[in-house]
């Protein structure tokens, strides 16, 4: 098993570096001009190349009150990331539980410590108030996704996500359709990706809460950040399709949501702060608990 | 949604009391908001049909989805870049790029020493001294720039009598040291050498504007 997380550990890293560069192809499409085409076969390797190029530069250690967290956070936030997807069946489990929704929930939470700790420990105010938008956000949005999950586990039955494949059935309707609209937001907004990246308002702040990081650190954040994508289209799959039994077939609609993702960020301006948590409170909240309800049928 | 119509139905009557008031300001006892203009866009009047419409475009994310088509529309277009170092974009002849310092056909330097070139540059990038050669003629014995003072206004190549100094195509020059760029006679002369056919063929192109 702990090979098999090795394995599974290394293969993401690689969809990380594909889905980078599919990113960086998809937006170029979109804005009239070339993405990376010259390195390797086609502009195949940029990202390998890039993300050795980061991972050799020098890191730049700031002296400060949270040094600690400073230093931690990158490897917390790349650890958590990848220790999400032991409890995924993809389509083996490495660690079958019958509560990984649960787990699922409870890692999600745990990884707002890592960008607090980011901000906090960076001792810079543009990462201070990055982090706290993205505090703000995160915590308001896991509110949302935790009754959301609620619904199916309700619905389904079952607290794990294997159980979600063997339940999975006739639950396509129109209902379904206003689900996955309203989840994709959710799925955008606990991800920090447009047009929720107010994480990263570079109008406003630099960079967000890791603007102080370089190198190695500012690798294992952002590797994480982009492993929790393929980690939320994966649990979408699961959700909505449940899929498992052709891997192929699977990874080939996993990267449909991932392009979808892609897209949207090429398409959206970004959100305001205030609208966004006016947003979670009065909008999304109000019809997540309005269809757990039904779900439980109260 | 239905709090925003309630927000804009108590701006419109909000609105629509500041109209009774009259815009400009009376005399003043308490508060100076009755006196701001409202310059926002006209909302729509909130009546019935208005209300459904706007809705139900929220709903329908109508505008969202003309957003996609856009987005999804630009994808199959042709790419408005290039592939820089593979390809280049077109150049017109006036191009003023790196400079150069041509020889007629024989070989022999066109450069006279006029000086006029010196005289009008406004930067001040160039520097020549001359002097007599055992043939008699006039010939520079230095002719530098100095490529970082230069701001490539052409004016050097507009005052030369003969068509020495011209700037040419060539914009693919950067150095890694300030010194590589503190040109000599010699660079200036070899840059001539290696830009002829392009010069000539520039110049040729713009002669009726000369």
């Amino acid at each position: 098993m702990f090979f098999f997380f090795l394995f599974l550990s290394l293969s993401l890293l690689l969809l990380v570096a594909f889905l980078v560069l599919m990113e960086r192809n998809i937006l170029g499409l979109l804005q009239i001009r070339k993405g990376p085409n010259i390195v390797g076969f086609f502009g195949i390797i940029q990202t390998v190349m890039d993300g050795i190029k980061l991972l050799l530069k020098q890191y730049i250690f700031k002296n400060t009150y949270g040094f600690f967290f400073f230093l931690f956070s990158p490897i917390l936030s790349l650890g958590l990331a990848l220790l999400n997807w032991v409890v995924l069946p993809v389509p083996n489990v490495v660690a079958s539980s019958n509560f990984s929704v649960l787990f699922t929930l409870f890692l999600s939470s745990v990884m707002v410590y890592t960008i607090v700790w980011a901000g906090w420990g960076s001792s810079s105010v543009y990462s201070l108030v990055g982090a706290i938008r993205a505090v703000a956000q995160m915590i308001s949005y896991e509110v949302v996704i935790g009754f959301f999950f609620l619904f199916f586990l309700f619905y389904f039955k079952t607290f794990s996500w294997e159980g979600f494949f063997n339940t999975n059935q006739s639950f396509y309707n129109g209902f379904m359709f206003v689900l996955f609209f309203l989840w994709m937001v959710i799925m955008l907004a606990e991800l920090n990706r447009t047009p929720f990246d107010l994480v990263e308002g570079e109008s406003e702040l630099v960079g967000g809460f890791n603007v102080e990081y370089s190198g190695c650190g500012f690798t294992f954040l952002f590797l994480s950040e982009y492993i929790n994508i393929w980690f939320m289209s994966s649990i979408t799959i699961i959700i909505f399709f449940g899929l498992g039994s052709l891997m192929l077939f699977d990874f080939f609609v996993i990267s449909m949501v991932v392009m979808l993702v892609v897209f949207i960020r090429g398409m959206l301006p970004r959100y305001k702060f205030t609208d966004l948590i006016f947003l979670t409170w009065t909008v999304l909240m109000p019809m997540v608990v309005f269809i757990v309800m039904y779900g439980s049928g109260v | 949604m239905a709090l925003c119509n309630v927000y804009k139905l108590s701006s419109y009557l909000t609105r629509k009391s500041i109209d009774l008031v009259g815009s400009t300001r009376a005399i003043v006892t308490s508060s100076s908001c009755l006196s701001y203009k409202l310059v926002n866009p006209k909302q729509d009047v909130p009546s019935l049909r208005n209300i459904v419409d706007t809705n139900a475009n929220a709903v329908f994310g109508t505008e969202l989805l003309r957003g996609l088509g856009m987005v999804v529309a630009k994808t199959f277009s042709e790419p408005a870049t290039i592939n820089y170092p593979f390809e280049k974009g077109p150049l017109s002849p006036r191009f003023r790029g790196e400079h150069a310092l041509r020889r007629y056909p024989s070989g022999e330097e066109r450069c006279i020493a006029c000086k006029l070139c010196e005289a009008i540059c406004p930067a001040q990038a160039i520097t020549i001294e001359a002097e007599e050669r055992e043939d008699g003629s006039r010939r520079t014995t230095r002719y530098d720039i100095d490529m970082t003072k230069c701001i490539f206004c052409g004016l050097c190549q507009e005052a030369c009598p003969v068509d020495a100094i011209v700037e040419g195509p060539n914009f693919e020059y950067s150095t890694e040291t300030h010194e590589e760029l503190l040109y000599n006679k010699e660079k200036l002369l070899e840059n001539g050498d290696r830009w002829e056919t392009e010069i000539a063929a520039n110049i040729e192109a713009d002669y009726l504007y000369r």
